[in-house]
């Protein structure tokens, strides 16, 4: 999206104007943000009839947009429902669900401070305030993103995965697999241990899962957490999915101590969430979903090198991230075995 | 035999060059960009240096999983791409699971594979995991 452009943030001015009412909108900086292959993030800060700067954020779909996510509508309304349910979100603002205003469908939101960065996040003890009550807090954060349940006349949108998300999951993730034009055989055999071991969920256990709750889209300042990004996944699934993908080694950013996304430990993080949701964690469950977050990732990391190689997105970055695939193999193999041999948890 | 200095040299006084000499000027906005050529590099350089051994190694095992498979002159990328679309269909079936000890068998071909992937992509991981 131009938004550099002088008509595009004139388009910009007009639209909030005509969503909010506001005789004047200006505009004080409107500035790329980096970072967000699939999402495109601008800090607009912007005045309404001379009132105090709001201090925001302008997100778009980047040129190629990956099949599985949500549209910027959909993204607002989970946001909405998860602002709602007390979730530590940017504030969701204004939807412009077309292509109208900018060329492209847009959301704003309130921008928040701080850095989601994880290589920071790990290792700089300022960033995130007390490590401990920090992790918590993420346990309870999470608990309150499942508090959100079906079914929503407002998240009419997100389908139900059938016949549950664990099937569901290795079907899909099955048929990615096939789809590649060469063979990971790791990966094979760990999508079929999950097919063999695939949890069975009761429909009334499914709820709002963030589909990418990880270091790395959480924000954080000097004091602690200040935001939750990145919804563009979420969808109805098995809450521990979303335990199996936080604690998964790669997003502890080389602080594999803390397995709790690299912050802290993971009794720690399991407390916060039984404190705030009353639930039980199952950590069989978890190890299931935790060995999925590799198979999802194996795939990602075949099929962002893929678009490098086929020529639709040369990039060094995508290119590199091919190189990591065996990692997330190993991890598969490991998990897989230790699940075997009873260590779970 | 290719003339010494061979592709992984070369690689390797490129990056090193490239981190003393030009590293020091790059803008911090940059920064990120040219860590990831240098890793590129590094990548390379020991791919080239590995030459096909990895490889040789991987067919090794497969003709071990798979001693009645026939003999071959074709390419080892031709024959590993050969055996491991076999590995993935055998595995997708379960075809190792009921006996213990072939199940152990496949499963340590796919360890080793995947740490001599690693030990070109990035040796760090194997020092930090234990698993050299």
């Amino acid at each position: 999206m131009g938004l550099s452009d002088d008509d595009a943030r004139t388009a910009l001015e007009v639209f909030i104007a005509g969503q909010t009412g506001a005789d004047r909108v200006v505009t004080q900086r409107l500035e790329k943000l980096s970072g967000g292959t699939i999402q495109e993030n601008w800090a607009w800060d912007l005045s309404l009839d001379g009132a105090e700067p709001i201090a925001a954020v302008v997100r778009s779909d980047a040129v190629s947009g990956v099949g599985e996510s949500l549209t910027r509508a959909q993204e607002f309304a989970v946001l909405e429902a998860a602002h709602a349910a007390g979730v530590t979100v940017p504030e969701p603002l204004w939807v412009c669900p077309d292509d109208a205003v900018t060329g492209r469908p847009f959301c704003v939101m309130r921008r928040v401070a701080g850095t989601a960065e994880g290589h920071r996040v790990v290792r700089d003890p300022a960033l995130g305030g007390d490590r401990i009550a920090l992790t918590r807090r993420l346990g309870e954060e999470l608990a309150r993103i499942h508090s959100i349940r079906p079914p929503r006349d407002d998240l009419g949108f997100l389908d139900m995965p059938t016949p549950d998300p664990a099937r569901h999951a290795v079907a899909k993730f099955q048929d990615y697999l096939n789809a590649m034009p060469e063979v990971y055989p790791a990966v094979q055999w760990g999508l079929r241990w999950a097919a063999t071991h695939a949890p069975d969920l009761a429909p009334d256990e499914i709820v709002l899962t963030h589909h990418d709750y990880r270091t790395g889209n959480l924000m954080v300042d000097g004091a602690g957490l200040t935001g939750i990004l990145d919804w563009e996944f979420a969808g109805w699934s098995d809450r521990h999915e979303d335990m199996g993908w936080f604690f998964a080694k790669y997003s502890r950013f080389g602080a594999n101590e803390n397995e709790a996304g690299g912050i802290g430990p993971r009794d720690v993080f399991y407390d916060g969430y039984r404190a705030a949701s009353g639930a039980e964690i199952d950590p069989h469950r978890v190890h299931f979903w935790e060995i999925m977050a590799n198979v999802r990732w194996a795939v990602m990391a075949v099929q962002q090198a893929g678009r490098h190689l086929s020529g639709e997105q040369p990039s060094l970055e995508l290119a590199l991230t091919g190189r990591i695939t065996p990692e997330f193999e190993l991890e598969i193999l490991m998990l897989t075995e230790e699940y075997e041999e009873g260590r779970v948890g | 035999m290719r003339n010494r200095p061979n592709a992984a040299d070369l690689l390797a006084i490129a990056r090193e060059t490239f981190l003393s000499e030009l590293m020091p000027h790059v803008p911090d906005g940059d920064r990120y960009t040219a860590l990831m050529v240098a890793n590129a590099m590094a990548n390379a350089e020991r791919e080239s240096a590995a030459g096909d051994t990895p490889l040789r190694a991987e067919l090794e095992r497969l003709r071990v999983i798979y001693p009645r498979a026939p003999a071959s002159d074709d390419p080892v990328a031709v024959q590993l791409d050969r055996f491991n679309r076999q590995l993935a269909v055998d595995l997708r079936k379960g075809a190792h699971e009921a006996d213990r000890a072939r199940r152990e068998q496949v499963r340590t071909h796919l360890v080793l594979t995947a740490i001599e992937r690693v030990r070109e992509s990035n040796p760090k991981y194997l020092q930090r995991e234990g698993l050299e």
